[in-house]
């Protein structure tokens, strides 16, 4: 290779060199690695969430549909959706980032609704998808405790004896599921997507 | 060998681009319209499982058994967004790396000492 000599070229040289040596040792990461951990935890909460659900509406009316009777059971899945949430908080930069012209089309339709979690002052330089993973998986939880509020408080089903037992009943356990399973598969999709993006690269 | 060329070089990071962003977006785009739709049918089921209720209490759900599936709806809503925000960065680091590497093998092409 002839080595240039004149400043302009000397220059470019350079430049073309630091490209090069630039591209060779980064690569853009705006996301986390795919995380076997929380896509197959995912898989594992939705099919126990859905199970439960359907089980403890299928006993409304009798002690077993009861919320007393099956508090264990909201322990368990909390439990389980918790470590998930621990494990993308360790590797998240505590800010979800969401494109700009989507948060500002978002904002502009929601006004003062927006969450807070996705209003432009929160989209930092430094979130990336952990950020959102984390924030997915706290979403979920919240869709749990949703469930939780309606068992104990909100549903009631009449025994055979004429008493009121707490319950989940029939046409709240489809909705309750379908919106519940949005969440979780929103979750779930980021995860696959990185899944699907590695295999290719790889 | 490619000449080293300002068009060639625009033209190779276009392809790139449109190859690697236009699958991610394809992914976007398939997810995102399926999602408002599920919203837009759970919405309606609320409304009609309370007007169920209040002819029949045996049948539908209670006013009160709707208002904290609304307040769910409004977390899945959110859901949706947070997972479209990180489905277009994962299409912006796939488009952005993909562009690098063609970019990479270009110059190394034209520059075999480096």
């Amino acid at each position: 290779m002839k080595i240039p000599t004149h400043p302009k070229l000397v220059k470019n040289a350079f430049l073309v060199c630091l490209i090069i040596l630039g591209m060779n040792s980064c690569k853009v990461q705006l996301v986390s690695d795919y995380d076997e951990v929380i896509d197959h935890g995912l898989r594992d909460y939705k099919q126990q969430l859905n199970t439960f659900v359907k089980n403890t509406s299928d006993a409304g009316g009798t002690q077993e549909g009861t919320f007393e009777n099956n508090k264990r059971t909201y322990n368990q899945l909390e439990t389980k959706i918790d470590l998930l949430i621990d494990r993308a908080r360790m590797q998240s930069t505590g800010s979800c980032k969401l494109v700009t012209n989507i948060s500002s089309k978002i904002e502009r339709v929601l006004g003062d609704k927006m969450p807070v979690v996705i209003a432009p002052d929160n989209q930092t330089k430094t979130g990336n998808s952990y950020g959102c993973t984390e924030r997915l998986l706290i979403l979920v939880k919240k869709q749990l405790q949703g469930i939780k509020e309606i068992h104990e408080k909100a549903d009631k089903c009449r025994s055979r004896t004429g008493e009121q037992l707490s319950c989940i009943r029939m046409a709240t356990s489809k909705t309750a599921l379908d919106i519940s399973n949005q969440s979780i598969n929103a979750a779930w999709i980021v995860e696959t997507t990185k899944r699907s993006s590695k295999q290719k690269t790889n | 060998m490619m000449k080293l060329t300002l068009n060639n070089i625009y033209k190779t990071i276009l392809d790139e681009a449109s190859d690697a962003f236009g699958e991610g977006w394809d992914a976007i785009k398939s997810y995102a319209p399926v999602e408002f739709k599920k919203m837009s049918a759970q919405l309606k089921d609320i409304a009609k499982n309370v007007a169920k209720y209040a002819i029949d209490p045996n049948d539908g759900y209670s006013p009160e058994t709707g208002k904290i599936l609304l307040k769910m709806q409004i977390i899945a809503t959110e859901s949706v967004l947070v997972a479209i925000s990180a489905l277009t960065l994962i299409a912006v680091q796939n488009a952005i790396n993909s562009i690098f590497e063609t970019l990479k093998q270009t110059f190394s092409e034209l520059v075999p000492i480096l």
